[in-house]
Order: structure tokens, then C-alpha cells, then sequence
């Protein structure tokens, strides 16, 4: 028989006891730990965006944007392959009826999601005669006017919560209505401000609660070389004396097929000196790339360094890039590679010749960047100028929305100072991109802000540097030469062109003369 | 090369106009005996197809008949031509038959021209292949514009194609030819008194034969090549339209690819021959024309060969040219610059300023015109290979066809 001596027999006990005691917790530990390093346990939700339509209609992308605000990933599919998927596939369904399917279709879609026990939410088209056109939009506790929103009608099922209601004026209607995980929409997100109201419901519908309260930030547009520097420092004061922090979009240089037309910042010093002027009074640079074409990244990376370059000339430093998406996207492609982290993103004019964003609110761009969506837009005039400031109080309805407002430089000061006064009424808090973090890069340079509002510029190559600027000038005068030259190759070409078909009606006419008299004369 | 172009069109037109002035004046009538001799050459190696009519033409040449002698270099025919000049030899004293046979024959053109000029008695020697039909004033034309001017060497007169309207490509040919004469000979004689000397219808003194030892037989273009001597000497060479012939011209793109590299050829040999030794001496009219030449078939080519291959790319989206300027407008004006230069080119020959031709015009840029690209770089090819292996020249025949009965 085995003895164990005496003292170890209650160590043993203890230590059995101890054990027993650890054991779930080092379980919970080990399970963490598996996670922490890229386990299943810790991937980012995975949402589900269906769609109905031969193609993924517009509505898709305008969600995949709109979801791009949370830590999720998406993936889209046809709900016809919805079979195909198994539990597990996906966290959250959003479901894109933008052909008006059927009930049942739209419960199928909506069972798979109870059967997997995930959150569903359906757009819905509505079939034409059933649809209700609603001008008054009621959410949360306050009412907005809207355009006008064709909404569908809904079925609230018997436990069914109306979230958002739409009036007519005479009756009032269900705009969303949540049932328990399952919430239904009666409209496309194209519609009036649908898109909006989706993005703050989608906070609810991820569980994603971020903290409420409304930002601005204010775009100086449209200042470039031609700008004038006396009044770009009234701009300046106008908007420190009403304490707001603003950026100014700068385009270093003006590109014109006509050479004589072309001008680049650093052949006007006072407009260098107007630009330091602003940053002091509070104004950020970014790089103007507005006029750059998604279609060609490579000329556009180029640009975009020549322009930074230009910039670093009369001591500017931009810290965002001012363009669309598509271009901030082909950016990633081109081969000399120009890396913004930050872009606030331009915003193309809409049908009805207004401009603002669909996005309400920042989007998350890959790990350290943030995109800042002209949610606003701009105003060519004093009329639009209201128009922006209503636009500005409903987006009041997202609770984090970022209300992104372009003034622009070319209009009279005026203009801009009663658009200033309207918008600044708004109870937003102004921000200010440079204590975001940002990085910038291009080659020859690196930009980087850790938040704080102090910037590391570190220039890579000096030399490159000096020849991009060296570059946008030299270009000037050698295209200067080559466009006057072709034009000049054009005129003498086309007098002898003229000239030549003068030789031939001369020469076919005295001949004709001549077979004339030939045949009346013998 | 654009506004060179043009320039010289100019210069074909301003040419054009004063020979239609001469034309009108009333010509002096020069009495027989005043006429020198002229030996007509006619190198013919199995033309047995057309080697008639070309003699029967040269028979109704409008020349005293004791001044010119008609030289017929059969040069080792495998055919009926050496009967054929044997029946008009003993038909007409003034042909007279040279018979060539192994080792001396079939060298090449220049080796038969050097063999009639050994036994040719003219003070002036015309020259005409064997497929020509000169006009009946052709060569008094030629012998009056010689004596004009001591300095004049060579004149040259106007070929016409005689087969034009066989098919599409001898209608592409006759509007080259058309337009290479007015513009090239006619333009560059015009404004700098040069012209070059073509393989037919034209004349040379036979002391500057003689002095200069006959056609170099290594060449393959021994026209251009003669050409560079005569300028060397300080000679002009002289375009004069109003003595004709007709000439047939390739019917088949076989035979026209094989014609044309070999001008290709020999062209390149003239270049790269002379160019070196002729700057040395700083010959302005003659270093600029060679220049030209060299412009011509080595730099312009890759001018053209680069603007092709950046339309393409751009096409197809690869390349984006960013520079400014009113590029597509030139391009277009380029092509309507064409049109309208070799227009006034046809208009100078007045019935060949046709709806047809116009269309046939229109489409030659593209076409016709675009092949010298593929013919430059193939005998480009040939050339080095030629120089690597050292392989020796053989002189290419062109084939004849059956001349229209009909026909002029």
C-alpha cells in the first residue's frame, strides 16, 4: 500500500482545491488569449447586404458607405444566394428591396435571419399604388421637413414599434418600424433623408452607441494662385473673431491647356504670406485635389506630390487631402504611391445642382485614417446659403453627425460672412483636423500628427523635393513652347491648306475655261 | 518634314505655272542640222512582253533622224527579245542591237548602261527602260532644256504610269508618282535648282559619263547614286515635265514590294555612301537634299513609328499625353494637308483630278502610304544582314505584264 507522509496529504488537498478553483478562470484566460491573437472569437461583425436587383443597385453602395462609420465588414450578395449561406456567415442581414418583392420573399429573408438569431433589417421599394408620399419626417423627439420620401407600406407585425413616422400633413404613416431584432424601413435610402435616418438607426440596429453630440468643420474652398490675399486674411479674421477652427483647401497650381492661364502659388508672395496669415488664425491646409481624375492615379499621384512640394515652398503643410473618394481611393494604385490618411471627402454636384454627402458622419478609413464626407456641402450664393443652414440643422437628427460645410473663397466677402452667420447659429462644436491624427505621404516627404496639434515633417529627399518644384515651373515653359508652337504649326498648315485649294479651283477653272473655247471655238 | 512638304508644293505649283507659260510660247523651230546627237539607251533583259512597243515609240520619236541612235543592251534575255531587237535593227538603222552575254550580262541595269555607253556615239545619252513609251517630243524637250545651260548635267522629264487604271494599286502608284514628281522634282528644282535623276526618261552628257567612269554598278538605285555624283561635280539636274513617257508600273502588291525594297535598298546605300564624305565637304544644296534622304527613310520613319505606337496606347488607354496643345486638330489638318498637296499635284495634271482618285486619295493614307513603314524596316533588315554576311547585291528584275493594247 502506497503511504504519502503525513504533512503532504493537506498540502495536496489544498493545492487539488486551488486548482478546481483556477481551473474556469485560466480557461477564461487561455480563451482570450486565443482571441487576442486573431482568433474566430474576435473578427469584426460581419454584415450581410443583400439585394434583389440583376446588379447591386446604387442603394448598396450608399449602406456599405454608411456602415464604413462602425467596426464592421461587409459583404454583399444576391438574395438569391441567401441558401447558400450557412449560421455563422453572417452577424447582421440588411436586406436592399429596391424592386419591390413580394411579402413573402421579404419574410423568407427575414426567418433565415430569426432562424440564425441575428438582427434583420429590410429597405423596402413598395409597390407603386400602395406607396405614400410624405413631406414631414418625426424621429426621436423632433420633427423635420424633408423632400418629398415615397414610402412603402409596412406591416408592424403585433409587436412591432414605430421608430420613425412620415406625414403627408393630413395622415401620418410608419417610416421604420422595429420588431424585436427585425426592422423594416419603407424606403430606399435615395430617398429625401432616408439615407441619414438610416445612418443614425444603424447605431441601433449594430449596437454600436457612439457618443452623441454634433460636429463641424468648416472647408475654405476654391483658394489657389490666383486668389486674392487681402481677401483671404478678412476670411481669417472673420472666422477667428467667431472662434472657429476651419481648413483651407489650397490648389498650389492652376493647370491650363492655355499656358498663359497657368499659375503656381509661390509666384505670389503676398498669397504665401495670406496663407501663413490664416493658419495662425486657426486655418488647417489640405491639398486641393478636386480637379484630379480618379481615372488616372498616376498623373494624380504625381500632382499630388508636385502640389505638396509647392506647398512646402511657401511653407505650407497640408494635412488632409480635399477630393472624392474615387480619387482617394485609385491613389492606393498608382505606382509612385501619394498616402493621405485623411481625406475630406468633395462631394459631386447631385440632379437637382446641389452638393452635399449622403454620409452624415466620419468613416473609418483602413487603421488610422479617417474620411470626413462634405455632409453639407457648399453654396455658390446667398440663396443656397439658407438652403445649407436647414440642411445643417437636420442632419441634427444623426447623433453623431459631422456637419462638413465648403465656403468658397471666389464668392464676395459678404456672401460668405452672411453664410457664416447662418451656419455658426447651429449648436455644433467646430472641429479642428489637425488634433486628429494624420499621416501624410509621398516620397519625398512625411507628414504625421499624433493628435495633439504638433506636426513631424520630416522631408525623405530633399533633392526630389527641389525638383518637383523645379518641375511645375519648368513645365510651364516647356508647355509654353509646345502649345504656342502646335498653334503656330495650325495657322501655317491651314493658310496652306486654304492656299493649296485655291491653286486647285484656279486651275480646274482655267481649264474649263479652256475645254470651253476648245469646244466653241474648234 | 510637314512644312518641308508643303513648302515644296508650293514650288511645284510656282513650276507648274511657269510651264505652262513656256508651253504657250511659240517654240523656235531649230533647224536639223543644229540638233546634237543623242544615243538613246534601252537595257531590256527578258521584256519580251513589252519590248515592241517600247521600240515602237522610240521609232516615232520626233528627232532628226540622223542625230539620234537607238541602243538596245539586251542583256543575256532567256526570251524572244533578243529576236525581237534583232527584226527592228534590221527594220530601222537607227536602232542598233549590243548583245550581252556571260561574263559581261546580267549585272544589273548599271552594268548594261556602262556596255551602251562603251559603244554609244551620242553627244547626250537618254536613257529609257525597256516598258517606256515616251511621248514623240520627249527627247527634243530633253535635248532643248540641256542646252539651255552649260551647267545643266542631267534633265530629267515626267513619267506617267500607263497602266493606272488596271487595278487599285497601280491607281495608288500613278497618284504617288504624280504627286512625288510635282512635289519632290519639280519643288526642290523650283527653289533649290536640284532635282534627282529616275531610273527612265532622262538625259546626260556623255563627257560627264565618261569623266566620271560610267553608272557604279554596286548600286542598286545607280540614278540617285549618279545623282549625288553630278552634284558633286557642281552639275545641275534638271526637271523639265514637258518631255513625257509612260511607264508601266507594278500590277500585282508582289511585285511592287519586291520594286520597292530594292529602291529602299539602294536608296539607303546612296545615304549611308555619301552622307558622311559629302558633310565633310559642306555642299550646302546637295548635304541639305541627302539630309533630306536621311530625314526621309531613318528619322522621320521613327517619328512616325513613335506617333503610331502613342496613338495606339492611347487608344487603348495606356498612355495619356498631358502636354499641351491642339494635337488632334494638327493630326487632322496633317491628313487634309495630304489630301489637298497631292490634290494640287493632280490638278496640275488636269484629267487626274477625278472623283475616283480623290476617294482613291482618301484612302491611300491609311493604307498605301502606310506600308512604306513595313518596306523600310524590311529593307533596313536586309541591308545589315546584307553587311554582316556580306552578302553580294543581285540586281531584281521587275516583272512586266501585258501592256492594254489600247493604251496610249
Amino acid at each position: 500500500m502506497l503511504r504519502f507522509p503525513k504533512p503532504l496529504v493537506p498540502a495536496a488537498i489544498a493545492l487539488a482545491i486551488c486548482c478546481s478553483l483556477l481551473a474556469p478562470a485560466a480557461a477564461g484566460a487561455a480563451s482570450r488569449a486565443a482571441a487576442d491573437d486573431g482568433g474566430p472569437g474576435n473578427r469584426p461583425p460581419r454584415v450581410l447586404i443583400l439585394h434583389n436587383s440583376p446588379e447591386p443597385p446604387a442603394d448598396v453602395a450608399t449602406i456599405d458607405n454608411l456602415l464604413s462609420h462602425f467596426p464592421v465588414t461587409t459583404e454583399t450578395a444576391h438574395s438569391s444566394e441567401l441558401d447558400g449561406l450557412a449560421e455563422g456567415d453572417a452577424d447582421y442581414i440588411i436586406h436592399i428591396d429596391s424592386i419591390g418583392a413580394s411579402d413573402r420573399e421579404i419574410a423568407e429573408a427575414a426567418s433565415v435571419a430569426r432562424r440564425w438569431n441575428i438582427p434583420y433589417m429590410v429597405f423596402r421599394a413598395g409597390a407603386a399604388d400602395r406607396v405614400f408620399d410624405g413631406i414631414l419626417l418625426r424621429y426621436g423627439n423632433a420633427e423635420y421637413a424633408t423632400t418629398a420620401i415615397s414610402a412603402a407600406a409596412l406591416d408592424p407585425g403585433p409587436d412591432g414599434v414605430g421608430v420613425a413616422w412620415l406625414s403627408d400633413g393630413r395622415s401620418e404613416r410608419p417610416l421604420i418600424v422595429r420588431e424585436g431584432d427585425r426592422w423594416q424601413v419603407a424606403a430606399g435610402l435615395a430617398n429625401g433623408m432616408v439615407a441619414w435616418l438610416a445612418a443614425d438607426v444603424l447605431h441601433d440596429f449594430l449596437g454600436e452607441h457612439h457618443s452623441e453630440g454634433a460636429t463641424g468643420l468648416i472647408v475654405i474652398e476654391n483658394v489657389g494662385p490666383l486668389s486674392d490675399p487681402a481677401h483671404l486674411r478678412r476670411l481669417a479674421d472673420l472666422l477667428r473673431g467667431s472662434l472657429i477652427p476651419f481648413t483651407v483647401a489650397v490648389q498650389p497650381a492652376i493647370r491650363s491647356s492655355v499656358p498663359s492661364e497657368r499659375a503656381v502659388i509661390s509666384d505670389n508672395p503676398e498669397l504665401a504670406d495670406a496663407l501663413r496669415y490664416m493658419t495662425e488664425a486657426g486655418g488647417t491646409i489640405v491639398l486641393d485635389g478636386s480637379r484630379l481624375d480618379p481615372a488616372k492615379p498616376d498623373e494624380s499621384a504625381g500632382l499630388i506630390a508636385r502640389d505638396i512640394a509647392l506647398l512646402q515652398e511657401v511653407g505650407g503643410y497640408p494635412v488632409a487631402l480635399y477630393a472624392s473618394r474615387a480619387l482617394a481611393e485609385s491613389l492606393a494604385y498608382a505606382s509612385d504611391r501619394a498616402y493621405f490618411s485623411n481625406i475630406i471627402e468633395f462631394t459631386d454636384y447631385r440632379a437637382d445642382r446641389t452638393r452635399y454627402s449622403d454620409i452624415p458622419y466620419t468613416r473609418i478609413r483602413g487603421a488610422d485614417g479617417t474620411a470626413f464626407p462634405e455632409s453639407v456641402g457648399a453654396a455658390s450664393g446667398d440663396a443656397e446659403a439658407t438652403l445649407l443652414a436647414s440642411r445643417m440643422s437636420r442632419l441634427g437628427l444623426v447623433r453623431d453627425a459631422l456637419s462638413v460645410v465648403g465656403l468658397d473663397a471666389s464668392l464676395p466677402y459678404g456672401t460668405i460672412a452672411a453664410q457664416l452667420e447662418q451656419i455658426a447659429r447651429e449648436a455644433v462644436m467646430w472641429r479642428d483636423i489637425r488634433y486628429s491624427a494624420y499621416r501624410v505621404e509621398t516620397g519625398f516627404i512625411r507628414l504625421s500628427g499624433r493628435g495633439d496639434g504638433t506636426m513631424d515633417a520630416v522631408i525623405l529627399n530633399r533633392d526630389r523635393m527641389v525638383e518637383l518644384q523645379k518641375l511645375e515651373q519648368q513645365s510651364v515653359r516647356y508647355e509654353s513652347i509646345t502649345y504656342y508652337s502646335s498653334w503656330t504649326l495650325v495657322l501655317v498648315v491651314a493658310v496652306f491648306v486654304v492656299m493649296f485649294m485655291l491653286f486647285i479651283v484656279i486651275m480646274q477653272m482655267r481649264r474649263n475655261r479652256r475645254l470651253f473655247m476648245e469646244r466653241e471655238l474648234g | 518634314m510637314l512644312l518641308y512638304h508643303m513648302f515644296l508644293m508650293l514650288g511645284g505649283y510656282l513650276y507648274a505655272e511657269r510651264m505652262e507659260k513656256l508651253k504657250a510660247q511659240p517654240r523656235r523651230q531649230r533647224p536639223d542640222d543644229e540638233w546634237p546627237t543623242v544615243s538613246v539607251l534601252i537595257p531590256a533583259h527578258n521584256e519580251d512582253i513589252v519590248i515592241r512597243y517600247t521600240l515602237d515609240a522610240m521609232l516615232r520619236l520626233d528627232y532628226p533622224r540622223d542625230k539620234i541612235e537607238i541602243i538596245v543592251i539586251d542583256d543575256n534575255s532567256h526570251d524572244a527579245t533578243g529576236e525581237i531587237v534583232d527584226e527592228y535593227c534590221a527594220r530601222d538603222s537607227r536602232v542598233r542591237c549590243l548583245h550581252l552575254k556571260p561574263p559581261h550580262a546580267a549585272k544589273g541595269k548599271s552594268n548594261a548602261l556602262n556596255q551602251g555607253l562603251r559603244i554609244a556615239k551620242g553627244e547626250f545619252i537618254v536613257v529609257y527602260d525597256a516598258d517606256n513609251t515616251p511621248n514623240s517630243a520627249a527627247v527634243k524637250y530633253l535635248v532643248e532644256a540641256a542646252l539651255e545651260d552649260p551647267t545643266i548635267g542631267a534633265v530629267t522629264g515626267k513619267f506617267r504610269v500607263i497602266n493606272a487604271k488596271k487595278n487599285l494599286l497601280t491607281r495608288f502608284i500613278n497618284i504617288e508618282t504624280i504627286s512625288f514628281q510635282w512635289m519632290a522634282q519639280a519643288g526642290r528644282w523650283y527653289w533649290f535648282g536640284i532635282s534627282t535623276i529616275p531610273g527612265t526618261n532622262f538625259l546626260i552628257r556623255k563627257s560627264l559619263l565618261e569623266e566620271m567612269g560610267g553608272w557604279d554598278v554596286k548600286a542598286l538605285t545607280e540614278d540617285t547614286e549618279m545623282s549625288i555624283r553630278l552634284y558633286e561635280k557642281g552639275y545641275k539636274i534638271r526637271f523639265f515635265p514637258l518631255a513625257i513617257t509612260w511607264e508601266q508600273e507594278p500590277e500585282t502588291w508582289k511585285v511592287w514590294f519586291k520594286q520597292r525594297t530594292r529602291w529602299v535598298r539602294g536608296n539607303q546605300y546612296v545615304i549611308v555612301k555619301n552622307l558622311p564624305r559629302i558633310l565633310r565637304r559642306k555642299q550646302g544644296r546637295i548635304v541639305f537634299d541627302l539630309v533630306y534622304f536621311f530625314f526621309t527613310y531613318f528619322v522621320f520613319l521613327g517619328g512616325v513609328v513613335l506617333s503610331h505606337l502613342m496613338m495606339l496606347l492611347n487608344l487603348l488607354g495606356i498612355v495619356n499625353i498631358t502636354l499641351p496643345g491642339p494635337f488632334l486638330l494638327i493630326w487632322l489638318l496633317a491628313y487634309i494637308l495630304f489630301i489637298v498637296e497631292i490634290m494640287v499635284a493632280l490638278a496640275i495634271e488636269k484629267t487626274e483630278l477625278t472623283t475616283r482618285n480623290f476617294f482613291t486619295l482618301s484612302l491611300m493614307y491609311v493604307t498605301y502610304s502606310q506600308l512604306w513603314l513595313y518596306l523600310i524596316f524590311r529593307s533596313t533588315w536586309l541591308q545589315l544582314r546584307a553587311a554582316i554576311i556580306r552578302e553580294e547585291w543581285k540586281w531584281d528584275k521587275t516583272q512586266r505584264f501585258q501592256p492594254p493594247a489600247a493604251q496610249k
